[in-house]
């Protein structure tokens, strides 16, 4: 089961549709977590969201928990929270991309995707990653084709995966391709 | 989910009405009427128009600007990704909504429109926009994002170009188009919310709109009250996401906004149902006419423009006072 926590997006249910292809999902609010469900689940995704990783000290909680035992997958806001947990900054960009189509391409030879392939994703974010970003186990595995900025990482030992964009959205062309993907993905 | 209001937001009109119909009257090829009334007394009383005042905005360009800057930090904060301000023109008047509504029809017919005349107030509305239209297992919204000044020069041909090379317009469509589709996923079968008609432009009086069309399936056990939950406020009257957008509008709107992007519509037996977004609508009631608009502030938007874009969405409206 994947257990989806939603921090009050505009857009999460397009998230539960497109793992709901995988697997039996349940989604609940950050602050009304089913914690007999949570447990049960295999895999965690944390949903976009309005603010900042700081606005939701909750998840981060969750997420320092389950790390290591179960998939986790954050998208936008989650993320964004995962790499706060991991002591990275989150900051404002000068350049906002809200509701961009963008490409981003495939920068990591580690990564479960092909080296240079690249993808049409959609996005929305105010906050970026502020690099360098070096952690053990973590790498930069996507970026965007035209202005750098990370947009996924991936931590095989941990079983941790974020994407900056949406692959949700109707923006990015191949979304239910990278979630199969990733859902499917071993621990290494 | 339920937002509370600040106490400077105090309701002014009924947060909801409702009528069961007594007439019916169908116009189709021919007309047919449906009538619980035995003997029909036509009530021919008729209110004129009268004007008492000029009208006035509420928010002047400065305090505008105050607000757009607020929330432009916002949006440079991640609070929210695109938020609309609402603005009202406001008179002394009574309305003859009867005679309003038939002028609007001629000058700016519109898929929504509607008129009310109760006994203490009035709405006629030109609405452009369906927030939900559902027969059957079947739901269809119709979000409205992207408004472009007709021109002498300007047709749709030219208008769907505009908006297409406009990234300002194309980027506040795509994120309403996401969030209606996340809207109707709460309540449809995990991969039927389908984009039927992707960014097209309609056409009316002194403007073009940039549309699209979502649908989907609805899941099993769903009910009306499951499906006016997910789907209002409308989206596109708000900005997103909705939770966090509507928190901050409460903070900056100093006033209600009555009937404005609520939605109006009827719910049949069979749970068949149709409402719309309501907006470019005269609200009358105690001797005052309401007419509210609303554009959106995104990072690249401009204040002046948007203020402006205010006045054509009103205009028809504004000119029926005339």
């Amino acid at each position: 089961m994947i257990y989806i926590i939603d921090h009050q997006d505009s857009f999460t249910w397009n998230v539960v549709h497109q793992f709901s292809q995988f697997d039996k999902v349940y989604c609940s609010n950050y602050f009304e977590i089913n914690n007999s469900l949570l447990n049960k689940s295999n895999t965690i995704v944390l949903s976009p969201g309005p603010g900042s990783p700081k606005d939701y000290p909750n998840t981060s909680k969750i997420y320092n928990k389950f790390k290591g035992r179960k998939k986790i997958i954050g998208i936008c806001l989650g993320y964004q929270q995962i790499l706060h947990c991991e002591n990275a900054k989150i900051i404002q960009q000068r350049r906002i991309f809200h509701g961009y189509q963008s490409e981003v391409k495939v920068v990591s030879n580690k990564s479960i995707f092909r080296k240079n392939s690249k993808f049409k994703v959609g996005r929305y974010h105010s906050l970026k990653l502020q690099e360098p970003f070096i952690k053990e186990n973590f790498d930069i595995t996507m970026r965007c084709a035209k202005t750098n900025i990370a947009m996924a990482f991936e931590n095989k030992r941990d079983d941790l995966y974020g994407f900056q964009f949406h692959p949700e959205s109707f923006l990015t062309t191949n979304g239910k391709i990278l979630i199969k993907k990733i859902l499917q993905s071993k621990r290494s | 989910m339920v937002l509370k209001l600040a106490n400077s937001l105090k309701i002014v009109f009924y947060k909801g009405v409702f009528y069961k119909p007594e007439t019916i009257i169908k116009i189709r090829d021919n007309i047919s009427i449906f009538s619980n009334k035995k003997k029909h007394e036509f009530n021919n009383y008729f209110k004129p128009t009268k004007i008492l005042s000029p009208f006035k905005l509420n928010i002047k360009y400065q305090k505008y600007k105050k607000i757009f800057d607020i929330f432009s930090k916002k949006i440079r904060q991640g609070e929210t990704y695109q938020i609309k301000i609402c603005t009202k023109y406001r008179n002394k008047s009574s309305i003859n909504p009867i005679n309003f509504f038939w002028r609007l029809m001629k000058s700016n017919a519109s898929p929504e429109s509607f008129m009310i005349r109760d006994k203490n107030y009035s709405i006629v509305s030109c609405s452009p926009e369906t927030l939900l239209l559902k027969k059957g297992n079947k739901i269809i919204t119709k979000p409205i994002a992207g408004t472009l000044r007709k021109s002498k020069k300007s047709n749709r041909s030219s208008a769907l170009k505009f908006f297409r090379n406009n990234i300002k317009e194309t980027k506040e469509h795509n994120m309403i188009v996401d969030m209606e589709r996340s809207d109707l996923s709460r309540v449809c079968v995990p991969g039927t919310v389908k984009i039927d008609k992707e960014k097209y432009v309609e056409e009316y009086r002194h403007l073009f709109h940039y549309v699209t069309t979502i649908s989907g399936s609805l899941l099993k056990g769903i009910t009306i009250k499951n499906i006016i939950k997910s789907m209002m406020p409308g989206g596109s009257v708000i900005g997103c996401p909705k939770v966090r957008t509507l928190e901050l509008l409460n903070q900056q709107e100093k006033e209600n906004r009555n009937i404005f992007t609520g939605s109006f519509g009827y719910i049949k037996f069979n749970k068949d149902m149709r409402f719309n977004i309501i907006i470019r609508s005269i609200l009358n009631y105690k001797n005052t006419s309401e007419i509210s608009a609303a554009s959106g502030v995104v990072l690249d938007s401009a204040a002046k423009k948007e203020f402006n874009e205010n006045f054509i969405k009103a205009k028809s409206l504004l000119e029926l006072f005339k």
